[in-house]
């Protein structure tokens, strides 16, 4: 029974703040925006926001681990955080905390043609995180054109583009991002307005380490497979291609919860620390 | 999808790990570091989170001998040169 009333606290917890997301994600962007004005750069935050953006709290964990291994040295810091935060949550912050994410919801808000991405494309990510995060900086250092750092469209919003201004307005000579760099960010910001999470999806290799958290994560969502009746609403909830139903933590998933609303409530938020308890189910007739 | 008591063990491996990680990254890990005029002898010893600092704004870099050195005498570059 304990673990039955621990059960229904999370879903009306979530069922709570899901119509909420966008606030929520509000105030996680005024966290990332230094409103204390204390610029912890020696810390990682758990999400894609560029430290070179003049409103930072915290150091952007791939532009660490990309810089860091430019100068053959292991950030333990920046691994140690992405593994805590990764299995604690997996890619829920993706979906609810990351800034960059927010933007690309926002943008999802205005009525254009979308398109949908093939499942496959999301292993770019992994691509993206291995070449440019991971092996050109080790064997290039980040001069190289390839560098995360050079290429990230993140940067070029959070700093880039902050910066120009700044000079503009000091009446200084402006010293623009380079050419893919700003060829990258161009593409981004035509791309999100007809593509849920382009960057997210394809590109992104934080989303990419934390999807694969995603199977093994404390926070998790189950299906009742004695309450889903295969209407396949879910698939219609899911903006993001998947089918819930089947692959409830698919490494393509940034956890929006949306295809928690399914009627009747087959896909659930869970934790382990509930599922090691003997949970009672309703049988067939209940539902 | 894992068992949930495979989940469970897995999941607090992994926290486990992580924690260690992170620790040890904050108050153990730290790096020779040479300044940036030549005729400084002296060396740092720069703990992960200084080292961070100095990283993301350009502020260290390999020299000639494979060593990593500081770019900037004084007070280091505001911004991250890419």
């Amino acid at each position: 029974m304990v673990a039955m009333e621990k059960k229904t606290r999370l879903k009306l917890l979530v069922s709570k703040l899901l119509p909420q997301r966008m606030w929520v994600q509000s105030v996680f962007l005024m966290i990332w925006l230094n409103p204390f004005g204390l610029r912890m750069h020696g810390m990682c935050s758990p999400v894609l926001h560029c430290y070179a953006c003049p409103l930072a709290s915290f150091a952007c964990p791939i532009g660490v681990i990309a810089q860091l291994s430019a100068i053959h040295i292991f950030p333990f810091i920046a691994i140690g955080l992405l593994i805590v935060m990764g299995t604690f949550f997996g890619s829920l912050l993706c979906g609810w905390a990351c800034p960059f994410g927010f933007l690309q919801d926002m943008a999802a808000k205005v009525s254009t043609p979308r398109f949908k991405l093939p499942k496959w494309t999301g292993h770019f990510r992994y691509v993206v995180l291995i070449i440019t995060v991971l092996a050109i900086p080790y064997f290039f250092g980040e001069e190289h054109w390839l560098f995360f750092c050079q290429i990230c469209p993140a940067g070029a919003l959070e700093a880039a583009v902050p910066n120009m201004v700044n000079q503009a307005m000091a009446s200084e000579k402006i010293i623009w991002p380079n050419a893919i760099k700003l060829t990258i960010f161009i593409l981004f910001l035509v791309t999100i307005f007809f593509v849920n999470r382009p960057w997210c999806r394809i590109l992104c290799p934080l989303g990419g380490i934390f999807s694969i958290f995603n199977r093994v994560s404390v926070f998790f969502l189950q299906i009742g497979t004695d309450k889903c009746n295969d209407c396949k609403r879910c698939h219609n909830l899911c903006e993001y291609g998947i089918e819930p139903d089947k692959t409830p933590n698919d490494t393509g998933c940034i956890r929006c919860l949306e295809c928690t609303k399914c009627v009747p409530e087959a896909i659930t938020p869970a934790n382990i620390f509930e599922q090691t308890k003997v949970m009672p189910t309703p049988k067939k007739k209940d539902v | 999808m894992p068992t949930i008591n495979r989940q469970a063990v897995i999941s607090c491996s992994l926290i486990l790990i992580g924690s260690f990680l992170l620790i040890y990254g904050v108050f153990f890990h730290s790096t020779i570091v040479l300044p940036q005029n030549d005729k400084d002898s002296t060396t740092l010893l720069l703990l992960e989170s200084a080292i961070i600092k100095d990283a993301i704004v350009g502020g260290l870099q390999f020299d000639e001998t494979g060593r990593i050195k500081r770019t900037y005498m004084g007070k280091p570059p505001e911004a991250c040169p890419t």
